[in-house]
C-alpha cells in the first residue's frame, strides 16, 4: 500500500460542542476536582477494602502449589490482582503496596511454571502485602517495609 | 452557556472505588450524567442504550479488558461509535504497554496515580487539540504521531498494509 492510501479523517469533535465553557477546565475547577477527589480517597480505608483481594490473591497462590498445571492460570490471576493493588496503592495512599505490588506483577508476568523458588517469591510478596495492609503502613516512612520491598525487588531482579 | 451538564461519561473500571474517584472529579467539575460499568463487555452493553461521548478506561479488567475495548470501539463493524475519545488508566507505565495502548487506538493514556490535574488534561487536550483519525489497513484510530513534526524515520505507514 502507499502513501495515498492512508485515509485521514477529522471526526467532529462531540467533545467540543458540550466543554464550551474554557472555565470548565480552568485552574478553580482543579482546585474544585483535587478536593473532591481528596474527599473521597479519605473516606476509604485501604486496609478494608484490601482483604478480599488479599485472600483471594493467598487462594490463588494455594492452588498454585497444591497443582503445578495451573501455575499460568493461576499467576494470571495474582498478577491481575497484584496490579490492582499497585494502582489502589498509589491512589489511596499506599506507596509500599505500589511498590510490593508493582514487585510481583514484575515476577509473576508471563511465568509459565513455577518452581519451589519462585513460589517461595511469590509467597514472600504475598506476606509483604499482607503484612502492609495489617500493620496500616500508609503514606511515606517505614523503614522495615522499604527494607523488606528493597529485598523483594533484589530477589526479583536476580531470579527473572 | 456551556452544555458539560449534558455530556454523558462512561467510566470503566472493575475496582469500584477507582470509579468512585474519577465519579468525583467529573461531578466536580460539573458533568452529571457518567455511567459506570465494570469491564468492557459491561460497557458496551450499556453504550448500546445509552449515547457516550467520552470514554475513560482502566486496561486490567476481565472479561474484556481496556485494550480490547477500545479495540472493539474502532474496528467492530458493531461498535457503538468508532471516533468516540478514550482516555485510558492504568498502572502500566512499560513503553511497551504504552505504545500497545496506543496501537489500540486510546486516545490519551494516564498512568496511576490518577491526579485531578492528569486527567483534566487530558481532556482539554481532546477538546482543543484532538488528533485527527487515521486509517490504513492495520491501523485505525487517532494518529499517532501527537505533533506536526518533520519525520525523518522510516516511513512506517506506507508498509503497514
Amino acid at each position: 500500500m502507499t502513501k495515498k492510501n492512508i485515509e485521514i479523517i477529522h471526526p467532529a469533535n462531540k467533545l467540543k460542542q458540550y466543554i464550551t465553557d474554557p472555565r470548565s477546565l480552568n485552574a478553580t475547577a482543579l482546585a474544585k476536582a483535587e478536593a473532591a477527589m481528596q474527599k473521597v480517597a479519605g473516606s476509604i480505608d485501604l486496609t478494608k477494602e484490601a482483604d478480599p483481594t488479599l485472600k483471594e490473591m493467598q487462594a490463588a497462590y494455594q492452588t498454585m502449589k497444591g497443582d503445578p498445571s495451573q501455575a499460568q492460570a493461576q499467576g494470571q490471576r495474582i498478577y491481575n490482582l497484584a496490579h490492582d493493588l499497585r494502582g489502589l496503592g498509589s491512589n489511596f495512599n499506599y506507596p509500599l503496596l505500589t511498590r510490593i505490588g508493582g514487585s510481583l506483577c514484575r515476577f509473576i508476568e508471563g511465568l509459565e511454571t513455577a518452581s519451589d523458588t519462585q513460589l517461595e517469591i511469590i509467597r514472600a510478596h504475598i506476606d509483604a502485602i499482607r503484612a502492609v495492609l495489617h500493620n496500616k503502613m500508609s503514606g511515606e516512612g517505614h523503614a522495615i517495609g522499604i527494607q523488606i520491598a528493597e529485598g523483594l525487588e533484589t530477589l526479583v531482579r536476580e531470579e527473572r | 452557556m456551556s452544555r458539560i451538564d449534558q455530556l454523558n461519561v462512561m467510566i470503566v473500571d472493575d475496582n469500584q472505588h477507582m470509579r468512585s474517584l474519577v465519579r468525583a472529579i467529573m461531578e466536580a467539575i460539573g458533568i452529571r450524567n457518567l455511567i459506570e460499568a465494570r469491564d468492557g463487555e459491561h460497557a458496551l452493553d450499556k453504550m448500546r442504550n445509552n449515547e457516550v461521548h467520552l470514554v475513560i478506561t482502566d486496561w486490567n479488567m476481565e472479561p474484556m479488558d481496556g485494550i480490547d475495548f477500545t479495540r472493539y470501539l474502532r474496528s467492530s463493524p458493531d461498535s457503538p461509535d468508532p471516533f468516540i475519545p478514550v482516555i485510558m488508566l492504568t498502572g502500566h507505565t512499560e513503553r511497551a504497554k504504552v505504545e500497545l495502548a496506543r496501537d489500540a487506538g486510546v486516545d490519551e493514556f494516564i498512568a496511576k496515580p490518577v491526579t485531578a490535574k492528569a486527567l483534566l488534561a487530558r481532556i482539554n487536550s481532546i477538546v482543543n487539540h484532538r488528533r485527527p483519525f487515521i486509517r490504513t489497513g492495520r491501523y485505525f484510530g487517532p494518529d499517532r504521531r501527537r505533533k506536526n513534526m518533520p519525520f525523518d524515520g522510516p516511513e512506517k505507514r506506507a508498509d503497514e498494509n
